[in-house]
């Protein structure tokens, strides 16, 4: 009997042991909306009677805006679904189609926007419905997963590689846009939705760069944003700290690396360690990056170039200074990163003078984590100047791209052209958003017609993102650019903060990349 | 006739209402544990990737193809370095020891003092609750709170350095690898040694109440009766509470995960623990490697067999081992003794 018990506790054991090897198989994920059905006799059903006349007109809209692109294409996919499916991971979007795009949002056509769509938005139901009746709700159908730890793409990859079905839209970030746009199988080509290339006329140019597949030469992705980056920084402190009283004799001080590291230095001395010249080194990756002249990937190979190097030593420099760390330490998207902008900080915590943001980045996160609204106590609203700083980048930028399980080609056609195309609604977009808005007519009617801007006490910092602009080279990008990157960041930090050496650092870097990616070498 | 309604009520069976009962669990079972486990063993022998192509930028998927032990080979090519698999294990293994270890210690001393006869501990029902009530909280959460409790800007640096003046200027736990060890083996300690002195006290109140009436008429002290009379009583106890510790210690995930600032084993891959190792392979954001992530399971399955088996012979009751070697003993004797006498059992 005993030993009965004993071989049913083992077993027992066993079962338990087992599980550590649950969820290590290949789980096709389908929650992906399978709903999009597409029944012709489903679509005529919700498509005709109540909203056929606005349809017509929002089409001819549509039209009307975008001749000054030319010609035309005829749609390949059809227009046939029943629902509208985009898969994002987060809420920006759904908020831009919300206000902007439907007619009774809080700027749209309604409201004093510029061009009517015919769509709507029903709060008690959570639902959009388009001009032609086809609708999109909200918790079915507008599909949410946090990039967090690479979740978003680990979504989009299950779906892709179990053939499912991805929708009618979906997002992609810079940082791995080009993952999908050079993969036939999860993205189109824009003139498949019945938008001719020469639309695009108005774009900036590298947005169009990275929109364009590297397989067959086709744009099959459109950005509503460009994401030039500048300087941030706050006047106040410059003045108490460094003397310097205008914009030009700052841009002098953070010229070049070697500059911006004698300022830091100065900046941390003259505050006492209390006041630092940039967030952490993460932020100043963010700019090298851009500037590299090599990608990560050559060939199949993993290239550690002397940039990278010297990128480190100044990683190292910045953080390892006699007078202590430069940075305040932090990475990007922390609590610390996030408050330090603002005066309200501890009196134990250093805040920063500068920070490095691009376009999105001041009117979301800055206004956001600045402290409050102008004057409020320990808010930086209003205290901050933009400068060049030590050379242009980019940071970011949302693509949106179409795959081919698409069934309502004329409304992702319709919001393409809304939100990346039509220079007025994007004109309106910008001028309400503070975002910077992917055309450069527009952006120069807003400049024209006296563009500035109260958190940067009322500079024109559109100006300055316009000249820079214009030197952006993502010709550097790779689909794997932010698994590389997050690895190269914590080589980067155990370098400079836990006393690694260089070597130990890079070859650590080598292997974690090697074990992510297969088919890489590294020598 | 009445054979007949005899035999009918004997065949009258109520066995089949329990298999009835039992069918949901083992659908559950085969279908979420037994299916995954096989496919595991068997990706771990193949080749099966999905990914971006690094010269035609296509995403495609490769396999399965049977490759035999290439990913294990796989596995251990960068085993050695910071985010290899061995570093996974000894990381998973340092920072379970320092979990155990002072949970177990921890948790028999409650379970000694509640089931005291002459302590008498006041508000019991209290005490228990508010230990066991960390392991009711989700393991996010309080993963959550510790990083911002120690966080570069959080409120432990805040109260160093302005109330206490300790320090003058901030040190960042969450870079430093023994603080961020020592929280994951804190936090496990803290959530799971209620969890562990229930079990221990089911233990002790099952040992027969006469034990302790005799050993305290012989005079034992309170610290002799512990360890002469309740340790001994609850060895099977401990054994399973030892097993379920080990299994659940080498798939210890979530908490190292959210602690590591970069969610890979942060600072330089010193917190990644096995686990995270095998979802970073699929789910990291490079290619999915099926292949080696069920090569890397494989290793763990066998390591968590292993471990186990080595408890079960430490703490195996050595007399009983004992009086079994001679009962077999006596019998092969007898057996022999047989052969002797020409099969004649005399």
């Amino acid at each position: 009997m005993k030993s009965l018990k004993k071989t049913l506790a083992l077993v027992a054991v066993l079962a338990m042991a087992t599980t550590s090897l649950v969820g290590c198989g290949d789980s096709s994920s389908d929650d992906s909306g399978s709903d999009t059905t597409t029944t012709t006799s489903a679509a005529a059903d919700g498509g005709d009677d109540a909203t056929a006349d606005d349809g017509d007109d929002a089409t001819a809209d549509g039209g009307d805006d975008t001749s000054d692109g030319g010609d035309t294409v005829e749609a390949s996919l059809p227009s046939d679904g029943t629902n509208f499916v985009i898969n994002s991971w987060n809420d920006e979007f759904l908020g831009m189609v919300k206000n902007y795009y439907c007619d009774n949002g809080e700027f749209g056509y309604d409201n004093g926007g510029p061009v009517q769509t015919g769509a709507t938005y029903d709060e008690s139901s959570n639902t959009i419905t388009f001009a032609n009746g086809v609708t999109c709700a909200i918790d079915s159908d507008y599909l949410i997963k946090p990039s967090d730890g690479g979740a978003y793409q680990t979504n989009l990859d299950q779906i892709l590689s179990s053939s499912g079905d991805l929708g009618d839209m979906f997002l992609a970030e810079a940082d791995y846009a080009l993952k999908y746009i050079n993969n036939d199988s999860a993205t189109v080509a824009l003139t498949e939705v019945g938008i001719s290339e020469s639309e695009f006329a108005n774009q900036y140019e590298y947005t169009i760069q990275v929109g364009t597949s590297k397989t067959d030469g086709s744009i099959k992705g459109s950005s509503w944003q460009a994401a030039p980056g500048l300087f941030l920084y706050r006047p106040s402190l410059a003045e108490s700290l460094l003397g310097v009283t205008d914009e030009e004799a700052m841009q002098e001080k953070v010229k070049d690396w070697d500059t911006f590291i004698a300022t830091a230095q100065e900046v941390n001395t003259a505050s006492n360690g209390k006041v630092k010249l940039v967030q952490g080194i993460q932020d100043v990756w963010q700019v090298f990056r851009t500037n590299r002249t090599t990608s990560w990937i050559d060939g199949t190979t993993l290239a550690v170039t002397s940039e990278i190097e010297d990128f480190m030593d100044i990683a190292y420099q910045l953080t390892n200074d006699e007078s202590g760390d430069l940075t305040v330490g932090v990475n990007q998207w922390t609590n610390g990163w996030n408050s330090c902008i603002s005066d309200s900080v501890s009196e134990a915590s250093a805040k920063t003078m500068g920070s490095f943001f691009s376009t999105w980045g001041i009117q979301w996160t800055m206004v956001s984590n600045c402290g409050g609204e102008e004057g409020e106590e320990g808010s930086t609203y209003g205290d901050w100047r933009a400068i060049e700083g030590p050379s242009a980048y980019y940071w970011g930028g949302t693509w949106i791209v179409v795959p081919p399980t698409c069934d309502n080609a004329d409304i992702a056609k319709d919001i393409i052209e809304f939100f990346t195309i039509n220079t007025e609604s994007m004109q309106w977009y910008a001028q309400n958003s503070s975002d910077y808005c992917n055309n450069d007519i527009a952006i120069t009617n807003i400049i024209d017609s006296g563009y500035s801007f109260d958190f940067l006490g009322g500079q024109d910092h559109y100006s300055l993102f316009q000249e820079q602009v214009k030197n952006i080279d993502v010709s550097l990008m790779t689909g794997y650019d932010q698994t590389i990157n997050s690895a190269f960041i914590e080589a980067v930090n155990s370098y400079c903060y836990d006393g690694t050496s260089k070597e130990d650092a890079i070859s650590s870097f080598k292997s974690a990349v090697a074990d992510q990616i297969s088919g890489i070498t590294v020598e | 006739m009445a054979s007949v309604a005899n035999s009918r009520l004997k065949s009258v069976s109520y066995a089949k209402y329990g298999y009835i009962f039992i069918f949901p669990f083992f659908i559950a079972f085969f279908i979420f544990q037994l299916y995954p486990l096989v496919l595991t063993l068997y990706y771990s022998l193949q080749e099966y990737t999905m990914g971006q192509n690094l010269v035609t930028f296509q995403f495609e998927t490769i396999g399965p193809n049977f490759i035999g032990l290439e990913n294990f080979r796989n596995v251990f090519l960068n085993a050695s370095e910071p985010s290899g698999i061995l570093n996974a294990f000894k990381n998973t293994i340092i920072m379970w020891g320092c979990n155990f270890i002072p949970q177990i210690c921890l948790s028999l001393l409650c379970a000694a003092w509640f089931t005291d006869k002459r302590l008498r501990v006041p508000g019991q029902g209290i005490f228990k609750i508010l230990i066991f009530l960390p392991n009711v909280l989700t393991a996010s959460s309080i993963a959550i709170l510790f990083t911002s409790l120690f966080d570069k800007t959080g409120i432990i640096n805040v109260f160093l350095m302005s109330q206490l003046g300790v320090i003058d200027t901030q040190y960042d736990f969450l870079r430093s690898t023994a603080w961020t060890r020592g929280l994951v083996s804190f936090i496990q300690t803290w959530m799971w040694y209620g969890n562990t002195m229930i079990s221990l006290i089911s233990g002790i109140l099952g040992i027969n109440e006469s034990l302790f009436e005799a050993s305290e008429i012989d005079g034992c002290t309170s610290s002799q009766t512990f360890f002469k009379v309740t340790i001994p009583c609850i060895q099977p106890i401990m054994v399973y509470t030892l097993i379920t510790s080990i299994i659940g210690g080498l798939q210890l995930y979530d908490v190292p995960k959210l602690l590591s600032t970069d969610q890979k084993g942060a600072p330089g891959y010193t917190v990644q623990t096995v686990t995270m190792y095998i979802t970073d392979k699929v789910f990291g954001g490079g290619t999915q490697d099926y292949g080696k992530a069920g090569a890397a399971a494989t290793l763990l399955f066998i390591a968590t067999c292993i471990l186990s088996a080595i408890v079960f012979y430490i703490l195996r009751d050595e007399d009983e081992v004992a009086q079994k070697k001679y009962i077999k003993k006596q019998r092969k004797l007898a057996k022999q003794g047989n052969k002797v006498s020409g099969g004649l059992q005399i």
